[in-house]
């Protein structure tokens, strides 16, 4: 069956990326993920139903499980131990391993609980909520689409197949770069948009050069056309990249 | 409708994948390289600018600046 995009799937098609390592190897279980809105009740005597307005949105990932793995830089223990703010993203392949428009949750948060569980297979038990005072821009919206997916080591420029948004959207949007693999090259990393297809644009430009592994959030303004995609243009060196956008 | 022979100078860069060319930030560009309704759409959107307005209309238009 040919990969896709859309339909049910299982959580062991799930990929996640925290800043520069890819945890997707260490990962077990993922509790829940996304926005929860505070909430005012408004309602008043003549109000038919309870009538509410919604404050701020916290954004989270709770109850993820990995496997414990101390290997220098990659492994997940290494990664997890230090509390800090993690650039997060969690791909949703669809009955295989996501791919060029799949869905994805990407948001900055914040370490809340690291707690080891050594029961039974030594597990990492994380928590996190964000974003935390370093991400003060960071916007509500936390649902993107995969542009590249960091499972294939790129050696050559690539030019990301394009994902369809069915419409132009004028909000701006983020995006998320994972850079977990580089051998010291020199790259420039730009997400594109084009509202045909055909002719393209660079939208955003990272600041990382692809000569370290690296996590980056790039913000931009405006007008984000139709279709988007990924142009990494290689000068020297192979590197493995993940890469969303979030439209605002 | 621009004329056919408006310049306009990208302000960021830019593929046109039909003809496999490339375009930094500050090349000028016509028609001949992205068609209009793209470049009008670049001019809107800030990714391009007109910096010469041209005079020459293609055929299909009523002529009315052919010289």
């Amino acid at each position: 069956m040919a990969n896709v995009t859309t339909g049910k799937t299982h959580p062991r098609h799930f990929r996640l990326f925290l800043d520069e390592v890819n945890l997707s190897g260490f990962s077990r279980t993922v509790g829940s993920f996304g926005s929860s809105y505070a909430e005012a009740e408004l309602t008043g005597w003549s109000s038919g139903v309870k009538w509410y307005n919604l404050g701020q949105p916290t954004h989270q990932l709770s109850g993820y499980q990995a496997v414990f793995d101390n290997t220098a830089a990659l492994g997940s223990f290494t990664e997890l131990k230090t509390r800090e703010e993690y650039l997060v993203t969690l791909m949703i392949g669809v009955k295989a391993a996501p791919i060029v428009g799949s869905s994805c949750f990407c948001a900055s948060l914040e370490q809340k609980n690291f707690i080891m569980d050594a029961s039974g297979p030594i597990l990492l038990n994380v928590d996190l909520i964000g974003p935390g005072q370093t991400e003060l821009t960071l916007v509500e919206k936390v649902w993107g689409k995969v542009l590249e997916m960091g499972a294939t080591s790129r050696t050559a420029t690539l030019t990301g197949a394009s994902v369809d948004n069915g419409a132009e959207s004028t909000g701006g949007a983020e995006g998320f770069l994972h850079i977990t693999v580089s051998d010291g090259g020199t790259w420039s990393l730009k997400i594109q948009d084009s509202p045909n297809d055909s002719d393209w644009t660079d939208l955003l430009t990272f600041a990382a050069d692809g000569s370290a592994i690296a996590a980056e959030r790039k913000a931009v303004a405006g007008t984000v056309d139709q279709y988007t995609r990924v142009l990494f243009s290689r000068t020297s060196g192979a590197i493995t990249v993940a890469c969303a956008i979030v439209r605002k | 409708m621009m004329a056919n022979d408006t310049k306009y100078k990208m302000l960021v860069g830019a593929n046109n994948d039909k003809k496999g060319t490339r375009f930094e930030a500050g090349a000028i560009v016509t028609h001949k390289d992205f068609s209009k309704s793209t470049l009008e759409h670049w001019v809107n959107t800030g990714r391009a600018e007109i910096v010469e307005e041209g005079e020459k209309n293609g055929k299909r238009n009523n002529g009315e600046n052919a010289s």
